[in-house]
């Protein structure tokens, strides 16, 4: 019988106290490159795209992204680095250039089943960085990097569940590089900080689940996302993270709120069901008008 | 922004059917007159679609309104469009614009002159999905185009018509390469952005017709892009059109407007995903049509449908016809 083999991916630990945070991500990104995981070339792409996680978005996640710019001007100067940063202010990413999704343009989605609307300019070649502060979501219980990946989806109002977004943002736009990060002691500044980075996003977040005490696969958004791809169920960590404490909401919490969260979208379903059959009510009469006048024409 | 007193000259199929049911959708205009040579049909449409209205020849409306559609056959075309532009009155003309070359000049010199505005309504511009099928090829999502493909089909018998026209050279100009070639013509000259090198020609005429029922275009482009389009009356073809580069591809359909399938290897959404469907709402292009004739006859905008592409597609058409003529 032939099985199913997911290649095992690699995620790399980085952890720094306050002191050493500078030389910690300097060393980081260092061990990044030699890795390899720069690859393909982020020079080859017309474009790297940075994009700063919305939700608990914090100096440590902007100190993560500078270092990470001033490593990539070190080894390819002439690279184009546009930022995807909607709550930034203007003069936050100096010398850089803060930029839009774009417009929207709408998709037929897998989960997503009545369509999915997405920037546009996910329909342009880049190169794609996603740096996310990983914390405790009321759903999906953890958010790190595949919830920061769906930022540009709910900007666009998509009225699905968090986890559908994040299945449909990871299918669509999955980052070549995933960053997340945040300290050992959730919202606690003054503790330990720590890094996981990968080419893999899944891996990134399933990493850092495991060390916040869960079973990756308990997680909603990574159930969600098994019935559609095969998610590996080994992850190498080159390198530690430390024990991550109060990241995870308990799982009755999140079950409640997604609860009431199939509620309210039911509601969104069927007004939007109606929406359609009165659209479609209207182009009968139009319809037989056309049907009567096409035989009258071939009877004369 | 004022509404414009609107006149529809001619009342066949295409008006009834699609262009007045757009003209009552319209906020921007309010249906004055209809025009039709039989005048009872026109009061009849005129009473069903509410235009104050009735009347037998074109030139009654002269004075009552601002701007007019004409959707007349085609050998007429030429002469109503400039007696109204020389009135003041801007002009839909329904496509083809005219049967000749020359007659297209003389419309376009009558608009410059009189500053009357003039649009070809080539309908299919304003579906949405050929729309972004436009917007895809000028962002480069695809990378340089290398060729079109396309083909469009409707069983003659089973078209709403009035009158039996088409079926005559001599008020047609032509068959179903004026009548429904010309859509895929015009397509094909709006994605290449510029007007064809060369053409190449086919027909056949089926038994009882004096114009061609089934067709087949080749067009070369200055910038190495190729188009091959059929069109037919009798023979179902595709009603689709693709484009193709060396990255990717993406295709429409004439007929269905809410949907645009496409793959590039540039896109990020491809590059896991593959083939991806972009959902279109599913608007009348004749009321985007219209909405856009009215828009840019208030503000002088310029019109999508530019003079340039509307020369190069009956300029095409010119072309086929006069290559078949010298080869028979």
């Amino acid at each position: 019988m032939m099985k199913a083999e997911v290649p095992v991916p690699t995620v790399l630990g980085w952890r720094a106290d306050a002191a050493g945070e500078a030389s910690g991500l300097q060393a980081l990104w260092s061990r990044v490159g030699e890795l390899g995981w720069l690859r393909p070339n982020p020079a080859d792409h017309p474009l790297v795209v940075l994009q700063i996680g919305e939700r608990g978005r914090s100096p440590l996640v902007i100190r993560t992204a500078r270092r990470l710019v001033e490593f990539l001007r070190e080894g390819w100067p002439a690279l184009a680095i546009d930022v995807l940063d909607p709550v930034a202010q203007a003069d936050e990413w100096d010398g850089l250039r803060l930029r839009s999704g774009g417009d929207a343009v709408t998709l037929s989605g897998i989960a997503a089943s009545r369509g999915l609307a997405v920037p546009s300019l996910w329909f342009t070649p880049f190169y794609l960085i996603t740096v996310a502060a990983v914390g405790p979501e009321p759903v999906t219980r953890l958010a790190g990097v595949l919830d920061a990946q769906a930022d540009p989806l709910r900007r666009l109002r998509n009225p699905y569940a968090p986890s559908t977004l994040i299945y449909e943002a990871h299918r669509l736009a999955a980052s070549d590089l995933s960053v997340a990060c945040g300290h050992a002691r959730w919202n606690h500044g003054d503790t330990e900080r720590w890094w996981a980075v990968g080419t893999d996003d899944v891996a990134v977040d399933q990493v850092v689940a495991s060390a916040a005490g869960i079973d990756p696969m308990q997680l909603p958004m990574l159930q969600s996302l098994a019935r559609h791809e095969l998610v590996a169920t080994h992850v190498e960590l080159q390198g530690s993270l430390p024990r991550l404490h109060g990241y995870v909401v308990p799982a009755w919490k999140a079950r409640i709120r997604a609860a009431r969260l199939r509620v309210t979208g039911s509601h969104r379903a069927v007004a939007h069901d109606l929406a359609l059959v009165r659209r479609n009510l209207r182009k009968i009469p139009g319809y037989v008008r056309r049907q009567l006048g096409t035989r009258r024409g071939s009877q004369q | 922004m004022k509404r414009l007193r609107f006149g529809v000259v001619g009342c066949g199929a295409i008006s009834t059917h699609y262009q007045l049911p757009a003209v009552q959708r319209c906020r921007q205009v309010e249906l004055v007159a209809v025009a039709d040579t039989d005048l009872a049909w026109a009061s009849r449409v005129g009473r069903r679609f509410g235009a104050r209205r009735a009347v037998a020849d074109h030139r009654e409306i002269i004075g009552l309104v601002d701007a007019a559609l004409v959707a007349t056959p085609n050998h007429t075309h030429a002469d109503i469009t400039c007696d109204l532009l020389e009135s003041g009155i801007h002009v839909l003309c329904e496509k083809p614009m005219a049967n000749t070359l020359a007659e297209v000049e003389r419309m376009l010199e009558t608009s410059a002159r009189t500053g009357s505005r003039l649009m070809a309504a080539h309908c299919l511009r304003f579906s949405p999905n050929l729309a972004m099928l436009k917007r895809v090829v000028s962002a480069g999502w695809l990378g340089p185009l290398r060729s079109v493909s396309g083909g469009i089909w409707a069983l003659y018998e089973a078209v709403p018509r009035r009158t039996d026209f088409r079926r005559q050279r001599r008020l047609s100009g032509g068959g179903v390469l004026i009548d429904l070639g010309i859509h895929l013509i015009d397509l094909t000259v709006w994605l290449a952005g510029e007007a064809p090198l060369q053409a190449s020609y086919d027909d056949l005429s089926a038994s009882g017709w004096e114009v061609e029922t089934d067709a087949e275009v080749g067009l070369e482009f200055p910038n190495g892009l190729t188009a091959s389009l059929a069109c037919s009356y009798s023979h179902p073809l595709e009603n689709a059109l693709t484009v193709r580069s060396r990255a990717g591809w993406a295709r429409a359909s004439l007929y269905a407007p809410t949907q645009l399938t496409l793959f590039s290897e540039q896109a990020r959404v491809c590059r896991k995903s593959g083939v991806q469907e972009i959902m279109l709402p599913d608007v009348s292009m004749y009321e985007r049509q219209l909405d856009h004739f009215c828009r840019a006859v208030e503000t002088g905008d310029d019109f999508i449908i530019c003079a340039g592409e509307v020369r190069a597609s009956i300029g095409v058409v010119g072309q086929c016809y006069r290559s078949e003529r010298a080869a028979a």
